[in-house]
């Protein structure tokens, strides 16, 4: 607010207004109070503001360069106008807005300190640096010293490994002349020291005198956990074994469940010696020792620490000397038995069993079977028998199994989670039932004979019991991912949507989970559904351009500079997320699938922005992928994939899949501005020609070979020729005009160009009508919406081609033959559509809900091998179920129709 | 298991931790402003293995008329790992951090009245008492929820204490 108590009542008025959000009001006020005074910066600021809190960016920025202009310098005006600017993202403007308001008021703290932050917001280290040390010479405080070493040091961390690094040694004398004057004095600037002296090669004992000395007492660094925990580290690495040893075998004492402590106890024993002297030697002797007296020392409610470190540590010793298998055998059954009913045993263990030989893993299983049976009535019980469970089916005990086998088993576990349900009657709403882990494993079973037999009827049945299982345990957000990927597997986009929007996605989450349901999100046909999603999970990208660096700006002002670099990290990592991108590329892809009519898309891609389509390898190498793919339960065989990677339905995008999509929309919208033919356009096709030209993963493959699907290699393969036909006709047209002597015969050209488009068309031909088998798969979706989209970038092309002839020849007839081959193409691609019609038709017919019910549903349900589609009580259920899966197919058929009818032209 | 600070880098997995619904809608500013202005009072618990398991996000109440005390904020720890006094660890962490960074003489929650699971573990297990209850509303996206929420304390317990 300003100070002039003249201006303040003018304003008070306005900021009434904004207050309560009446930006119209606002407007209005502003514009009243500018008549009267053209020039007042801070009216035109709110006005500013006024437009950008209702949406209207375009006006606001408009005002913000106005003022601009003018260089205003009054604190308010200035910070008015920052909310603007920085709510369109735009940081640089205020950098010289601020520089120029201190250096005309020098005194003035506050505004050299917004200087300041306006740097850090555009991560501009040298800037700040500058700036910091000459608050510090006006104002002398002593933050201001620290912010400069900070904003050196994090200039010092951009120098690549290796190299001499002056940043770290100019920050390390000013720390050091801050220290000897006794102005280091928190822990945050202690730590500032330390990432100092740690960030340079060999500076361990320095960082460890500066623990150990003064400073580490007067701000009690040794209390602090993770101090405590660099400094047991930094005695390992300058090799004070003892030092070490007792430290951590104190923390052990006092909390024996600390692993990374018993990492680091476990180290100083087998660090100091070779292994060959590692059988007999004291080391040794003293660590089974010290873990046996902790393991005693744990009789009720025992800590799993002790045991597992007994565990850790003669797994070290079978892998360093051998001849201790028998050991480890022992420790990891009775493991079991002390830890067997905890639902975290098989995440305990599964990394020690792997490593065991086949035949210790089964004599592993056998034990514990033998011994614990088949008990299972109380919670206890229940738990420990799906731990074992798990661990069956980690050594492959559930592996290769034929379609009787696999529905025996399936029949077991659906009874064992429904003798599970009277247990856990009381359980509230937001917790699970004790057996619902049954069913995620019945769902692994049968998706194992999916992929074996080809069939969708594992799938199906699948589905079932996952959704009743769900009705029972609301929030099992493991069963919810299973549904998600089989329903996508299966072509029921809309049914895996009703799954993840229970799903309460939020924040972060939506870079690291929306690849569930947003991968090739197109194939389904539901534009409008798929935009919706990408949408709502991109909103988080904004929230990070728009929060993250005001955070940065906090850790200065809190001088908290040990969260400085997680917070630049943080949003770097968001910023350069691969997962943006590819949702990037798929709205794209959905957003020109929008527009049914040739002019409009031509003209979506003319005012389409290209700034970041990028694909260079700079590019693509710098994206982060913070993809969650290790979230889904999995305790399949090391041997065989994960579910995660069998329930794709194609391989996961990638770069590679990132660059395809890129590519495409930029050479289209090179053809529709008419550009010449440039070095640009020769490295676009090039690089669609390396695309076309790669191997198609099948889907036994896996991982995958390609991240490509063939329809999207064909998709590419088709494109090249078309590419290619452009760029000969453009050259022969340029030719033509200037009546080069290079000038080819019209009727050349028009074969040209009638090889290209021809090669184009025969890629587009499907063999074969689509057959229904009464489900409809991802696959079959992915196959003709891909034509569609095929083809609805080929109206374009061919448009521009036409336009090219239309707009660019001096004199059209010469290419009239050139005309009649586009024309030609045409009605291939017209053809392309009415085949993805005709199949789309017989195939609604087959999903009608009365053809369901006497059809697929009628398939599933008889002669069904499996209890629970017998079952009388569930089949209201599944033909519920049934229905919506034909209903979600329907409506991706009836829209696919559409968007095909639209694009016969 | 694993109990250390808090990490940006952690909300990532924390956020993992909590895919369960919730009401509670944090937004990303409010683990962040956590983060920066109190880092020593949150914490994670990792498994063997470096996952994330559980984690609680705490801070100071800057109520200048009241006694300095702690707030938790947040406390989670994923399915698999309960029952195994992780949710335990992660408190007694974070309050003696309350005790020796900030001096605090007790430390205050909010549970909801339904939650029984979280009310058993705060007032069984962690000993809190119910100071207060009133009635509090969550949006839900479709509307309103109204839920009865208690107000749990806690003494923070002083050194001396804490070794016998």
């Amino acid at each position: 607010m300003a100070s002039n108590p003249d201006l303040e009542k003018k304003l008070r008025p306005i900021y009434d207004a904004m207050e309560v959000g009446n930006y119209k009001e606002g407007v209005q006020l502003c514009n009243k109070a500018l008549k009267r005074q053209p020039d007042l910066h801070i009216v035109k600021a709110l006005k500013a503001l006024a437009f950008e809190r209702s949406g209207k960016m375009n006006e606001a920025l408009a005002l913000c360069e106005e003022i601009q202009w003018a260089k205003p310098t009054d604190e308010a005006t200035l910070r008015t106008l920052s909310m603007v600017l920085r709510s369109a993202g735009k940081y640089e403007p205020m950098i010289k807005l601020y520089e120029n308001a201190s250096k005309v008021n020098p005194k003035n703290e506050n505004l050299a300190n917004q200087w300041f932050m306006s740097l850090a917001r555009t991560l501009d280290f040298k800037g700040q640096q500058q700036v910091a040390l000459q608050l510090h010479k006006n104002f002398k405080r002593d933050n201001y010293m620290f912010w400069a070493i900070m904003s050196i040091t994090l200039q010092g961390q951009n120098v690549p490994a290796g190299q001499p690094n002056v940043f770290y040694s100019l920050a390390e004398r000013m720390m050091a002349k801050q220290n000897t004057e006794g102005k280091v004095q928190t822990i945050e600037e202690l730590q500032l020291y330390l990432i100092i002296l740690l960030g340079q090669k060999d500076r361990h004992a320095d960082a460890l005198a500066l623990l150990e000395g003064e400073i580490g007492i007067k701000t009690k660094a040794t209390e602090n956990v993770e101090l405590r925990h660099l400094r047991i580290e930094l005695l390992i690495k300058t090799g004070r074994w003892k030092d070490a040893r007792d430290a951590t075998a104190l923390i052990l004492k006092e909390n024996s469940d600390d692993w990374r402590t018993i990492l680091q106890y476990l180290e100083t024993i087998f660090l100091p010696i070779q292994d060959a002297d590692l059988k007999d030697s004291e080391n040794l002797k003293e660590a089974r020792a010290f873990t046996a007296e902790q393991v005693k020392n744990e009789t009720k409610n025992p800590k799993r620490g002790p045991f597992l470190a007994q565990i850790e540590l003669e797994h070290r010793v079978q892998e360093k000397i051998g001849d201790n298998k028998t050991s480890v055998l022992e420790l990891l059954v009775s493991y079991f038995g002390k830890f067997g009913s905890k639902t975290c045993c098989f995440e305990d263990l599964s990394s020690y069993i792997s490593k065991l030989d086949k035949e210790d893993a089964k004599e592993f299983c056998k034990r514990l079977r033998e011994t614990y049976g088949e008990k299972s009535d109380t919670v206890k019980e229940i738990s420990m028998q799906i731990n074992l469970a798990r661990f069956e089916r980690f050594i492959g005990n559930f592996s290769h199994l034929n379609s009787t086998e696999t529905n025996a088993l399936v029949n077991r576990f659906w009874k064992l989670y429904e003798e599970a349900l009277p247990v856990g009657k009381d359980l509230e709403e937001t917790e699970r039932q004790y057996g619902d882990d049954y069913v995620i494993m019945a769902a692994h079973l049968l998706i194992d004979l999916h992929k074996d037999t080809k069939s969708y009827f594992p799938l199906l049945n699948a589905t079932f019991m996952l959704e009743h299982a769900l009705s029972a345990s609301k929030h099992n957000y493991q069963m919810k991912l299973v549904l998600i990927r089989v329903y996508e597997l299966l072509g029921a986009y809309n049914c895996a949507i009703g799954i993840y929007n229970t799903m309460a996605i939020k924040n972060v989450q939506h870079d690291t989970m929306s690849h569930f349901i947003t991968d090739r999100a197109t194939t389904f046909g539901l534009f409008n559904e798929a935009l919706t999603l990408l949408y709502g999970a991109h909103d988080i990208y904004h929230s990070n351009e728009a929060e993250t660096p005001e955070m940065i700006l906090q850790a200065y002002k809190y001088s908290t500079f040990s969260k400085m670099q997680e917070f630049i990290e943080f949003q770097s990592r968001l910023e350069n997320s691969l997962q943006k991108m590819i949702a990037d590329r798929e709205m794209i892809r959905l957003e020109f699938l929008k527009e049914d009519s040739v002019s409009r898309a031509i003209t979506w891609l003319q005012e389409l922005e290209i700034g970041n389509l990028k694909y260079d390898d700079q590019f693509s190498k710098s994206r982060i992928d913070n993809r969650d793919t290790s979230v889904m339960l999995n305790w399949n065989p090391k041997s065989s994939s994960s579910v995660e990677l069998l329930t794709r339905a194609a391989p996961q995008p990638d770069r590679v899949w990132m660059t395809l999509f890129t590519v495409i929309p930029r050479i289209l919208k090179h053809m529709a501005h008419l550009t010449p033919v440039n070095v640009e356009y020769e490295e676009l096709l090039s690089t669609l020609s390396t695309l076309a030209t790669s191997a198609p993963s099948s889907p036994e493959n896996s991982p995958a070979v390609n991240e490509l699907t063939a329809e999207e290699i064909r998709l590419a393969k088709i494109l090249v020729p078309v590419t290619k036909a452009f760029q000969t006709l453009y050259t022969a047209i340029v030719a033509q005009n200037s009546n080069s002597p290079a000038k080819e015969e019209p009727t050349k050209t028009a074969a040209a160009v009638k090889d290209f488009l021809t090669s184009a068309a025969t890629l587009l031909k499907r063999e074969g009508a689509i057959k229904s088998t009464g489900v409809i798969p991802w696959q079959t979706f992915h196959s003709l919406t891909t034509t569609v989209e095929t083809v609805a970038y080929l109206n374009v092309t061919n448009q521009c081609l036409l336009n090219l002839i239309a707009t660019k020849a001096n004199k059209k007839a010469t290419f009239k033959g050139v005309n009649a081959v586009i024309q030609d193409f045409m009605a291939q691609c017209r053809h392309a559509l009415q085949a993805v019609q005709t199949d789309i038709t017989a195939l609604r017919n087959v999903v009608k809900p009365d053809r369901i019910k006497s059809g697929l549903l009628y398939e599933i349900c008889d002669g069904s091998a499996f209890d629970f589609v017998r079952s009388p009580n569930h089949q209201k259920l599944i033909e519920d179920k049934t229905l919506k899966i034909g209903a979600s197919w329907m409506n991706s058929l009836v829209n696919l129709q559409q968007e095909a009818i639209a694009r016969v032209i | 298991m694993n109990i250390r600070e808090a990490t940006l880098d952690d909300m990532i997995p924390m956020q993992n931790c909590n895919l369960h619904n919730l009401p509670e809608n944090y937004q990303m500013k409010y683990y962040f402003y956590h983060s920066l202005t109190w880092p020593q009072l949150s914490y994670v618990a990792e498994d063997e293995k470096g996952r994330i398991i559980g984690y609680v996000l705490a801070k100071l109440e800057e109520d200048p008329a009241a006694e300095p005390h702690g707030h938790i904020t947040s406390l989670s720890v994923m399915r698999t790992y309960r029952r195994l006094g992780v949710a335990e660890k992660l408190m007694t962490q974070s309050q003696n951090a309350m005790r020796d960074v900030f001096n605090c003489k007790f430390v205050s929650l909010h549970v909801r009245k339904s939650n029984r699971a979280a009310l058993q573990l705060y007032r069984d297990t962690l000993k809190f008492t119910v100071q207060d209850i009133e009635k509090k509303y969550y949006a839900d996206g479709t509307g309103y929820l109204e839920l009865w929420e208690l107000e749990c304390v806690q003494d923070v317990k002083n050194k001396e204490d804490e070794m016998q």
